[in-house]
């Protein structure tokens, strides 16, 4: 899909983000078994509406997005970044535990359910940060806010699902919050092909900057900004 | 043209399909496009958003009575023969013209009268009551659109919004008392306006009750556009409740992919709901008709019909659901208590 983005001509160029000087971090955002298994989750809702069919592209990004999502996780681990999770997560007992939209569109997780749980390779290790949330951004609260600047965090990695959703608001939100973004285009899945490649060409602009895996890896190793 | 009568009934031809060219015997109908534009233009509605100057093409404009006459003879090729036009007058319609698309090409067509969504209403919609309505759409269906002498055979009535309220509830409920004087099945348009509003994606069944406290059995009622955002279990409940359920936005991907649309209704064949399915594919733009170089109204035959084969379903269900189920549907019926 080819989308003119005109206002882009207007701005300053995103500046070089210097990751390998310090204060990245890496954020997955929602990736765990209600988003990324197909027998749960959007999967399962699909399929008791008898159109599962219809998140087949979904699915399709994930057979990409997950190696990717892997690589990424393992390569900043090596660099030494902190590397924080959002869950989409709720407490249906609390009678805000649950984000009001979230309400209505079902697009969480109980507490301690199957479906609130990491797949094992892409779980958080000991002493990485696990926020959950109802909320489509991540910065709904202030707690990653919060979280980050305990961690020093001024460059901020970002992928996961959707990117159509969380991931883009959440990249846009922390833009506004003085951030250096990168969203990892490979790391992240849409709700179709189409919508993936609108999002990764309109978000670029201000603080926010598109990269592959790859060449995140290596501005992590400081072979490039 | 006169057409056969029984009983003491206000209505046009029972037990008869109405269509342009006269009534004609339910058996020699054939396979059928439930849903379709030949001849209409949306410029003559009020803009309900934000409309591009100039970008009329993306419009539902159709007004080339040669590209009709020629995607129908491509049709009638491929073994369909008949097509329900739902264009309604304050948009468009043309049943002379229609008239004429159907003797050149052969395709039986059966014209619509009633409303299609409120920016595309009659102007005077606000200042006539129900029944005054509800006596226009009787004329056209009994004695012929104008002096045209064609007679509608298919009542339609169509909700925009995720409530039935305000002049298009009226214009329900005018169609509903249409459908009682004529025993013209009802039709209808339920996108609910945009994505999600409604859970399934569907106001049908909200608009099912408005029919139904009007008298209107809900088994004369084609619940149309359930496939823009399609729940299973909610078209469950429709065909429980008796109606049609309509898949006629086929081969529209950006609504949902026609191998959904198959799956679907395999499972609802599955179910014991065959008797409920209607097909269709809401041509409406140029960029759709293969004359302008889209797919065209052949594609439901071409690809779609393939598609449910591949889903599984029999020659004989696919005859059911395309000749079967449209004969029922387009047959006039003096209604239950009538």
């Amino acid at each position: 899909m080819r989308v003119r983005v005109p206002f882009k001509n207007l701005t300053g160029p995103v500046p070089p983000a210097r990751l390998s000087d310090g204060g990245a971090g890496l954020l997955i955002v929602d990736s765990h078994r209600f988003t990324l298994s197909p027998d749960t989750g959007y999967g399962r809702m699909a399929r008791e509406r008898g159109i599962f069919r219809e998140l087949s592209e979904y699915y399709e990004q994930l057979d990409h997005v997950l190696p990717n999502l892997r690589r990424l996780l393992a390569g900043c681990r090596q660099g030494g970044l902190p590397v924080l999770f959002t869950r989409l997560v709720g407490n249906p007992e609390n009678p805000r535990g649950v984000a009001a939209q979230a309400k209505v569109t079902g697009f969480w997780a109980p507490e301690l359910s199957p479906d609130s749980n990491f797949l094992p390779d892409l779980a958080p290790q000991r002493g990485e940060t696990v926020l959950d949330k109802t909320a489509v951004s991540a910065f709904a609260g202030r707690d990653l806010h919060d979280r980050l600047s305990d961690l020093g965090v001024r460059h901020l990695l970002v992928a996961g699902v959707l990117a159509n959703g969380a991931v883009e608001l959440t990249a846009r939100a922390a833009a506004d919050l003085g951030y250096n973004v990168v969203v990892v285009a490979d790391a992240c899945a849409a709700e179709t092909w189409a919508l993936h490649s609108f999002v990764m060409t309109t978000v670029v602009g201000g603080l926010i900057r598109v990269r592959t895996v790859e060449a995140v890896l290596e501005m992590v190793n400081g072979r490039r900004s | 043209m006169s057409g056969p009568r029984s009983g003491s009934h206000a209505g046009g031809a029972i037990g008869y399909i109405q269509t342009v060219t006269g009534p004609i015997a339910p058996e020699t109908l054939g396979m059928t496009y439930m849903h379709e534009h030949l001849l209409c233009d949306q410029r003559r509605c009020r803009a309900d958003g934000l409309r591009r100057p100039g970008g009329e093409d993306t419009l539902m404009v159709l007004d080339d009575l040669d590209v009709a006459v020629r995607e129908m003879r491509e049709i009638k090729q491929l073994g369909a023969e008949a097509l329900v036009e739902v264009t309604m007058q304050a948009w468009g319609r043309d049943v002379a013209r229609l008239r004429h698309i159907s003797e050149r090409s052969g395709v039986k067509i059966v014209a619509t009268s009633g409303f299609y969504v409120e920016h595309c209403h009659p102007a005077d919609v606000s200042e006539r009551t129900v029944d005054e309505l509800s006596d226009d759409l009787v004329r056209e269906i009994v004695d012929g659109v104008e002096t045209t002498g064609v007679r509608t055979g298919l009542l339609k009535s169509a909700i925009s919004r995720p409530v039935v309220e305000g002049p298009e509830e009226k214009c329900a409920r005018a169609v509903a008392r249409a459908h009682l004087a004529t025993g013209a099945t009802i039709t209808t348009h339920t996108s609910g306006s945009s994505r999600f509003e409604i859970r399934g994606g569907n106001i049908g069944m909200l608009l099912l009750d408005v029919l139904e406290s009007e008298g209107v059995d809900p088994s004369r009622v084609i619940i149309g556009h359930v496939d823009e955002n399609a729940d299973i279990r909610n078209l469950e409940r429709l065909c429980r409740r008796g109606a049609y359920v309509q898949f006629d936005v086929i081969g529209k991907h950006h609504w949902m992919l026609d191998q959904t649309r198959a799956d679907l209704i395999a499972e609802l064949v599955r179910k014991g709901y065959v008797a409920h399915l209607l097909l269709s594919t809401d041509r409406a733009r140029k960029s759709e008709l293969k004359s302008y170089g889209g797919p065209g109204y052949a594609y439901l035959v071409t690809h779609f019909v393939p598609m449910l084969h591949e889903a599984g379903l029999s020659e004989e269900i696919i005859r059911e659901v395309t000749v079967t189920n449209p004969r029922r549907a387009l047959t006039l019926r003096a209604p239950a208590g009538g």
